[in-house]
């Protein structure tokens, strides 16, 4: 199930997440990096948890639910964050905006009440490269977005 | 020094960019999003070995293999010119080559239905190579044991780049004290997120249509034009919707990437993209030319620098312009700490390495590791405070540039003391940190200055100078057209800013429109070397100027005015680039047993001469900073026996969010009204060159000992520790 919508999909055994997500359901937002697990510019949830889609088979994901950054529409979540990373001018190229947002989303669904701190919040973007900020903007950003929640 | 008035509506405030919602959203189409009906899927085969020669490629086979629609080889490019990356190199890069000369060297491509089956048959075609012996080290070049191109017989890459002013060699007999030491700098690489790619479509033979990652659209038109032998205007290059960053990776074109594209669209007289694996964008684009510094600087007993001497090897790879890189180096190293008696002598030779190439801050960045690191290791020896020895030794208002322009505007003063205060580096007493270390934690700060430019003119010959056409359109918004890219710098963002601040009306009223050379003035140099601000800036400012007098006070009557329409001009008088220049602070933790260098405090002030968009300057100097730490710590491409040994995100380390220090951004507004528009300088680029030699001189000051190479790894910290110990 992916955003809500339940997709049957023929793929190949070994074909990942990302390639399903991108080539088959045409799910753009997720975006291609290292294909390695390193970069996290694949970033979606998967029951609510971030993880890098383009280290997981497609075929084991049957029954799990799938949210990509295209779920922003009916995330007011999703949309807070996109706005503090909007006012803080967290976003230059923006290729690995919509993973890190997603990562950040994924932190709010997993941290509860609990409050996020800085230094949690660096250690789970550490999943994350981006190149053009420094992550200075995208730490304000997101906390802002944190605390809001 | 003007600071920000008051009455400035946007200035110096953050400005939301206009493309951010698409690219939050995930809605913006990239590159690698990109599709065309009909379109095919093409792969370079490439070359395994440093140096060899092409014996076959077994085209007939694979050409049997369903989905395969094209094998192109060596034989069939050579009606087509090779590459000359800037005026006067050799032109030595064929767009296939079948005498390879670095490992992934291009050596020929498969068109295919899909990407999957070009790169499959790209990677198992049956080819067979005689390997050739390489030379894979500075001396060897020098020694001429292999020549690697046959147009260069002693291996260098472009002429020797040497000055003299003075009489160094008398000069140094009458210093009191004099510092030798030789510096190493190493392979850098972009490591763009979004890996290399380009979309050709030239299935109509009288125009060729081009989508890539650039710096500038009209400087890949005339190169691809000049390449192809076709006419400008048939070539129309487009910048994608959006475009993932390169820092400089794509100032020229890639020869086994655009003009390889449009030979293959050609052929099959379809739009094919190539799309580069993320590996292959690390290890057979560019990198940063790796370098070979060795600085002599003699001081009289009052401390004032009598003697200067450089020398410069650098290492250029397979196909780099590494005299291109000494002339930027030169230009900063000449004049940053001025000297009546100096000399400086820069070699670039080819190595069988992965071409160098552009990135952040070309040159200076490796050439301010050495010299900020020598300037560090006086400021010790003679018992000098670093802050103190620099206000009294280097560049000031009025000092003469390279080309003979005398400095107007250079706040590092301001950079120097208000960083110092936001650092808390009162004195140097204050290098030794006052609380005790914890046991097993090595303590250090540092600090050091960085000078480079906004613009192009000076020592590198390129054409500078930028048009703007600005028209009313009929619902009284204001369109801007401008040869600039977007690559996530926030170019268009700063150019709204300047003409809506010019012509007081919202920044709503404004388009900034670049959408390809087709339908926007000549810029040659696009978003290179931090000029758009500048040089573009000051070309959209000129037709705000003339708008703002045709509205003669009447802005609500803008409707009025559709279709009207000026040109903005703007061509530098200046014979120099833009001097811009910051002072940096570390603070770094070592920890003993691992090595480890964790950095803790970081304080940037740097003069960007005046604030146009708050947000994109603070956004572009703390990416800057990544960068320069990545370059100082950890990142390097690294070669064994001539093959890469790291290309891959998990190889290559660039730092992620933890590893960042708390950075604190001092902007220093020293405005230069003769430079961009209300003053402003640049500031991408000039953030890099002082990150590296500031946290060198934090951990030389931790561990009680000077590192003369970059990156300053775990490894090399330990073995200087265990020997200590």
């Amino acid at each position: 199930m992916v955003n809500g919508v339940s997709h049957p999909v023929v793929c190949k055994p070994f074909d990942t997440l990302l390639t399903v997500l991108r080539e088959d359901l045409g799910y753009f937002g997720t975006k291609f990096g290292c294909g390695i697990g390193y970069c996290g510019a694949c970033t979606v949830l998967i029951d609510g948890k971030s993880a890098h889609s383009c280290c997981l088979i497609a075929t084991t994901m049957s029954d799990r639910k799938i949210s990509t950054i295209e779920s922003c529409d009916d995330d007011p979540v999703i949309q807070k964050i996109q706005d503090q990373f909007l006012k803080e001018g967290a976003i230059q190229c923006g290729y690995c905006i919509p993973g890190i947002v997603m990562t950040v989303r994924g932190l709010i669904e997993e941290s509860g009440q609990r409050v996020i701190t800085e230094e949690i919040l660096r250690g789970h973007l550490d999943g994350n490269i981006c190149r053009c900020s420094g992550y200075a903007s995208i730490v304000r950003a997101s906390l802002k977005a944190c605390v809001d929640e | 020094m003007n600071k920000i008035s008051s009455e400035a509506r946007f200035l110096g405030r953050s400005l939301e960019r206009s493309d951010g919602r698409a690219k939050a959203e995930g809605k913006a189409e990239y590159l690698r999003d990109m599709l065309m009906p009909e379109m095919a899927f093409a792969a370079v085969i490439r070359s395994p070995y440093p140096r060899a020669k092409l014996k076959k490629i077994n085209k007939h086979d694979a050409l049997q293999i369903s989905g395969v629609i094209d094998v192109i080889t060596p034989q069939e490019v050579k009606s087509f010119s090779p590459v000359s990356i800037f005026p006067n190199s050799p032109k030595i890069q064929k767009i296939l080559n079948d005498t390879p000369q670095f490992v992934g060297d291009a050596v020929g491509a498969v068109v295919a239905e899909t990407f999957e089956i070009a790169r499959r048959v790209a990677d198992e075609i049956e080819i067979e190579f005689e390997e050739l012996p390489s030379c894979l080290s500075i001396d060897s070049a020098l020694n001429k044991e292999v020549v690697i191109h046959e147009s260069t017989s002693d291996n260098l890459a472009g002429p020797v780049i040497s000055t003299k002013s003075g009489d160094f060699e008398s000069a140094l007999k009458e210093c009191t004290y004099i510092f030798e030491g030789e510096y190493t700098t190493q392979r850098q690489c972009a490591q763009t997120i979004e890996a290399m790619a380009c979309i050709c479509d030239w299935s109509n033979e009288s125009e060729l249509r081009v989508w890539t990652h650039l710096d500038s659209m009209f400087h890949f038109r005339d190169s691809l034009a000049e390449m192809l032998e076709i006419e400008p205007d048939s070539v129309i290059v487009e910048p994608p919707e959006a475009l993932g960053a390169t820092f400089g990776l794509k100032n020229s074109l890639i020869a086994s990437l655009e003009p390889l594209c449009a030979i293959l669209s050609r052929r099959i007289a379809k739009p094919v993209k190539l799309q580069l694996t993320p590996e292959e964008s690390i290890f057979t684009t560019v990198s940063r030319h790796p370098a070979k510094i060795r600085l002599i600087t003699g001081l009289d007993e009052n401390y004032n620098i009598l003697a200067r001497n450089a020398e410069v090897l650098l290492d250029s790879g397979a196909y780099g312009w590494g005299y291109v890189v000494a002339l930027s180096m030169l230009g900063k190293w000449s004049c940053l700490y001025p000297c009546a008696n100096q000399e400086f002598a820069a070699t670039s030779v080819y190595t069988n390495h992965i071409p160098g190439g552009a990135y952040r801050a070309v040159g200076t960045a490796q050439i301010h590791f050495a010299m900020e690191s020598q300037i560090d290791e006086i400021c010790n020896e003679i018992d000098i405070d670093p802050l103190e020895f620099r206000l009294k030794n280097s560049a000031k208002v009025g000092d003469e540039l390279p080309m003979g322009t005398k400095i107007r505007s250079w706040g590092l003063e301001e950079c120097l003391t208000k960083g110092a205060e936001a650092f808390g580096w009162k004195s140097k007493n204050s290098r030794i940190l006052e609380s005790v270390n914890p046991p097993g934690v090595l303590r250090g700060v540092g600090m050091a200055i960085g000078m480079h430019h906004a613009g192009l003119t000076g020592l590198i010959p390129t054409p500078e100078g930028s048009k703007c056409y600005a028209e009313i359109l009929e619902d009284g918004k204001i369109e801007f057209r401008v040869g600039v890219v977007e690559k996530g710098q926030g170019a268009i963002t700063t150019l709204e800013i300047i003409a809506a601040e010019i012509i007081d009306i919202d920044t709503g009223q404004i388009k900034i429109l670049n959408s390809g050379t087709s339908s926007v003035p000549f810029d040659f140099s696009g978003a290179e070397a931090s000029r758009t601000t500048y040089i573009v800036g000051r070309a959209v400012a000129d037709a705000a100027q003339q708008i703002k007098k045709l509205l003669d006070g009447k802005e609500g009557k803008l409707v009025d005015l559709a279709g009207s329409s000026v040109v903005g001009e703007f061509e530098p008088l200046d014979n120099d680039p833009l001097p811009v220049i910051g002072a940096h602070f570390c603070e770094v933790e070592i920890d003993e047993i691992s090595g480890m260098v964790y950095v803790k405090r970081y304080v940037a002030a740097q003069d960007v001469g005046r604030v146009i968009n708050l947000s994109g300057c603070m956004g572009q100097i703390e990416g800057g900073i990544h960068h320069g730490l990545g370059y100082a710590l950890c990142e390097e491409l690294l070669y064994d026996s001539g093959f890469p040994i790291n290309p891959n995100f998990m190889g290559y380390k660039v730092l992620m969010a933890s590893d960042m220090p708390e950075i604190e951004v001092v902007l220093i507004e020293d405005s230069d009204p003769d430079g961009g528009p209300f003053g402003a300088k640049g500031v991408g680029t000039p953030v890099m060159p002082a990150v590296a030699p500031a946290v060198a001189n934090a951990i030389a000051d931790a561990v009680g000992e000077r590192f003369f190479e970059l990156p300053i790894t775990p490894y090399k910290i330990m073995n200087v520790l265990i020997n200590k110990n």
